[in-house]
């Protein structure tokens, strides 16, 4: 005699077919990954060959080109002077040379 | 189950769609019974769990080494994705049938055939979709304890008692004599 349970169990595995349309929509989902990864995949190439182009043109080599003028040297290292205090023990022996010859 | 051919693995792996569509049509029927039955849903609801399951196979294909069965692999992927909908659907869900409180009604098997349908889905509705999944694959897909173990990650002695106990209830439900 069948019981409830078993019957149940044979009901269980009364499914429906598989929707035709499963495998077709798996493949486009497939296919969107895929194009997903190769547009990342690009775009991290695009932005090395950027990085690389940009790290290029800041060489040490370079920058000899678009070296500062002696000019525009000298001010620079007065004002280093001036802010690292450089500069006091010159302006005090000049100032100590000015008091005597005024007596 | 017997396991397709590793020719037909090896030529997916390279990304033939051909022999992809052979692994497709060879293991989605099994796939298929144990997801429809743990979404428990409509069909297009389980299409889309065994959708998701192949497209992540597919692409974790390249991975696979052979270690295990490609079937306990398949049905990993399958518990994972039925199980994530099944419990995305039951969050939305107003009115989830208990079976403490609605279990006399439920268990009273109709004899026509649409009514029956959907006394089964209400039947499985009191069950946990952990629980449907472990009770078909054991039952209707005939999986063994291992393979489910393998499948779901829990060890074999717990996946005995969890059966055990939801054999136990459809017992007490429909009020059978049931014997393992």
């Amino acid at each position: 005699m069948t019981t409830k349970t078993e019957q149940f169990l044979t009901r269980l595995a009364e499914v429906p077919d598989i929707p035709s349309q499963v495998f077709p929509a798996t493949v486009r989902a497939i296919r969107r990954q895929r194009t997903f990864s190769r547009m990342v995949g690009a775009a991290a190439a695009l932005f090395l060959i950027a990085a690389g182009i940009t790290s290029y043109y800041q060489l040490p080599h370079l920058m000899n080109r678009t070296a500062v003028s002696d000019e525009v040297s000298t001010e620079l290292q007065t004002a280093s002077d001036y802010l690292n205090g450089n500069d006091i023990e010159y302006n005090m022996s000049r100032a100590v040379l000015v008091d005597l010859s005024d007596f | 189950m017997q396991e397709i051919d590793r020719i037909t693995v090896a030529q997916a792996r390279k990304g033939d769609l051909k022999a992809f569509r052979r692994i497709y049509d060879y293991y989605s029927p099994f796939a298929w019974k144990v997801i429809f039955r743990t979404v428990n849903r409509d069909a297009n609801s389980a299409a889309e769990a065994l959708q998701e399951t192949f497209v992540r196979f597919h692409g974790a294909l390249r991975k696979f080494r052979g270690d295990s069965a490609l079937s306990t692999w398949i049905y990993r992927i399958a518990y994972n994705a039925a199980i994530t909908h099944a419990e995305r659907h039951r969050r939305y869900t107003i009115g989830h049938v208990d079976l403490e409180t609605a279990e006399a009604a439920l268990f009273t098997m109709p004899a026509d055939a649409g009514g029956a349908k959907d006394q089964v889905r209400r039947i499985l509705d009191s069950l946990s979709p952990d629980d449907r999944f472990i009770l078909v694959a054991r039952e209707i897909d005939g999986m063994t304890f291992e393979e489910i173990a393998s499948a779901t990650g829990k060890n074999e002695g717990a996946l005995r008692t969890q059966l055990h106990r939801i054999k136990e209830r459809l017992k007490k439900g429909f009020g059978d004599d049931y014997q393992n």
